[in-house]
């Protein structure tokens, strides 16, 4: 990576930006059926209802199967069998069997609406806006919700509309609110997301929520990196399985560590135990495995993506001084006058 | 007014060769049929009545059935000529009951056959099986009957054909494209088009924009949403027509599915725009620069 050209930077954005056609309008590369698909059960926002994708998001069939497998099995009283919950766990297996490779890199790398965030965050970037980093005790807050809204959007209310205690139409809440299912769609071409029921009632109410959260994830992801995925079920059930793969983000204490914090500053995610003494924590929950930290890391061989007993990337001296060339920690790009200032050099 | 003597007298001496017009006239009538069926309650349908993520009951209309035949998504995929294809009995008075075999889910084409004479009606449709199942695209395009007419692509698994969208299909005769020959749009809602195959035997059909929720009548009922979807559109059931003549024998084929309405319906785009900006709008406060604080004495 010590091409003067390719960094791991530009390297992940060539990436999503080719994962983001092909998850968007792959269905055209692929066919339309869901026999032709990728993954049903793919471990990033690939939109169901986006007409050309080429992959289904796992958080779909999840409600699915929770909903008409296992919620309406139980409510038929002493029809609860293992075939009921059969579906879930090939669900769950084809979500294993692409996240035992990649890991939370599907976050990072791969998902279509951490890729529109992270390009509109460095619009915001270039057009000089402000820039926010979430701190604790806010962020520690923050974490919670995406717990949440696994468990209650995910699990719970599917759970529970196939046990017939809720509407039908919340069979699958979290698809109704996701962000993801506008921006994906709207990159087809294709308003009919954005309709909201005329209707009222709980259709228009998901639908509502669905445009707000929209609205606000677009404008506040030119100022705030990530803004959605602080909260997106999809984390919290990568970071369920994180232990459980070949990719792992690698920290070896340093005595520089807790001092610097550009590993802090350059994640997406803000994480703040990375550039802690402890090793074990760095790997955190909300980690996307997009590898900034390793990137912004002065010092060599201290933070390293890994896959199994091989060194994919690891921080070195010689690279951040090339990396803060161009890049500060933060996100924002160092024009080339800035660069030739003296007192502008890397920290 | 009271006939003349002069056309009395023509009448009389013409009676028996105007008798025997009228009764070639008749006769004609009633031993062709018309080129194509006027109306919804006259098209040959096989139609789904309800059904279950684990099988389907089907009504016929129109038709003496002999036969009717299920093709899964295996039918084609390998060599065993039998594999994805089976009968089941059309004779029940409650309805054709289909279910997948062997957990074997995905698009399942289902065909019902009258021969009668020189007279071969086959009307078709689908069903979707909600089990792992490999793609349709090989069974579409094994031979299932002489004259078909095949959705070219069936709709995927989560969407359906609507109002206002153009569908394409293909009209074709013992596996050869039936180019520049006509096909009849019909709608439950008596809504009526008339197409025609291009060079390649592709027929392309836009849903009519017009639509007025459904009603059950005259025999075919109003198709009902399938179990399962949150969104419990209203559906209009429509039917493909065509007819083709060879060796001295009438082919006729009918493709029937519904179609839901227009993805607008009974939903505000201006509506949904309106809490987008909300949105943007609560997000603002965000983009101002905190101001500094100033650095104490």
């Amino acid at each position: 990576m010590n091409s003067p050209f390719w960094n791991l930077g530009r390297l992940r954005r060539t990436v999503q930006i080719l994962l983001l056609l092909l998850t968007v309008y792959g269905g055209l590369l692929v066919g339309p059926y869901l026999a032709d698909k990728l993954s049903t059960a793919f471990p990033s926002l690939s939109c169901i209802y986006d007409q050309q994708n080429s992959a289904y998001c796992v958080l779909r069939p999840l409600q699915h199967q929770l909903n008409h497998r296992v919620g309406e099995s139980i409510a038929r009283l002493g029809e609860v069998t293992l075939e009921a919950f059969r579906p879930l766990l090939f669900t769950f297996l084809s979500f294993f069997a692409f996240f035992i490779v990649l890991n939370k890199a599907f976050c990072g790398w791969v998902c279509p609406l951490g890729t529109v965030q992270e390009m509109l965050y460095r619009l915001g970037r270039r057009l000089g806006l402000v820039a926010h980093a979430l701190v604790p005790p806010r962020l520690y807050q923050l974490r919670a919700g995406k717990w949440l809204l696994l468990f209650l959007l995910v699990f719970l209310l599917p759970l529970l509309a196939g046990l017939g205690m809720i509407p039908g139409i919340a069979g699958d809440p979290y698809c109704q609110i996701c962000p993801a299912r506008l921006i994906t769609t709207l990159l087809t071409a294709s308003t009919e997301e954005m309709a909201v029921s005329t209707q009222g009632g709980l259709a228009f109410a998901f639908a509502a929520i669905r445009n707000l959260l929209f609205g606000f994830t677009l404008v506040a992801a030119l100022t705030v990196r990530q803004p959605f995925c602080r909260i997106c079920p999809m984390l919290a059930l990568h970071a369920i399985f994180r232990r459980f793969s070949l990719l792992q983000l690698v920290k070896t204490p340093h005595d520089n560590c807790g001092h610097c914090s550009l590993c802090t500053r350059a994640c997406p995610m803000d994480i703040p135990e990375i550039s802690g003494k402890d090793p074990q924590r760095a790997f955190s929950e909300d980690c996307t495995l997009c590898g900034r930290c390793a990137e912004f890391c002065p010092n060599d061989q201290v933070i390293s993506l890994r896959f199994g007993p091989m060194t994919l990337f690891a921080s070195s001296k010689h690279y951040f001084s090339h990396r803060s060339r161009t890049e500060k920690p933060d996100g924002t790009p160092r024009l080339c006058t800035e660069r030739e200032k003296p007192g502008n050099q890397p920290p | 007014m009271p006939l003349s003597y002069s056309s009395t007298v023509v009448l009389q001496t013409r009676l028996p060769a105007m008798r025997r017009l009228l009764l070639w006239m008749v006769l004609l009538l009633t031993c062709s049929r018309p080129l194509h069926a006027s109306s919804w309650n006259e098209l040959p349908l096989l139609f789904g009545q309800g059904g279950n993520r684990q099988q389907i009951t089907l009504q016929t209309r129109q038709l003496d059935v002999e036969r009717v035949e299920i093709f899964s998504p295996l039918y084609g995929v390998d060599q065993n000529p039998t594999a994805g294809h089976w009968q089941v009995n059309p004779t029940v008075p409650s309805g054709i009951t289909v279910q997948p075999k062997a957990k074997q889910g995905g698009f399942h084409w289902i065909q019902a056959r009258q021969e009668r004479g020189s007279s071969v009606i086959v009307a078709s449709t689908v069903h979707y099986f909600s089990e792992p199942a490999p793609s349709p695209r090989t069974m579409l395009q094994q031979p299932k009957a002489e004259l078909e007419i095949i959705p070219m692509p069936l709709p995927r698994e989560f969407a359906r054909y609507r109002a206002g969208e153009e569908w394409s299909f293909l009209l074709r005769f013992r596996q050869q494209p039936l180019t520049n020959a006509i096909v009849h749009f019909h709608s439950e809602q008596e809504i009526q088009k008339r197409l025609s195959s291009d060079g390649n035997g592709m027929v392309r059909i836009r849903f009519p924009e017009k639509f007025s929720l459904p009603e059950s009548h005259n025999g075919a009922p109003s198709a009902k949403p399938t179990s399962g979807r949150h969104d419990r559109l209203p559906l209009i059931r429509f039917a493909l027509l065509a007819e083709h003549v060879a060796d001295g024998r009438e082919y006729q084929t009918t493709f029937s599915q519904s179609y839901a309405p227009d993805p607008y319906f009974d939903k505000s785009l201006a509506s949904g725009a309106g809490f987008a900006l909300l949105g943007m709008l609560c997000a603002t406060p965000l983009l101002r620069r905190p101001k500094p604080v100033p650095a104490r004495p």
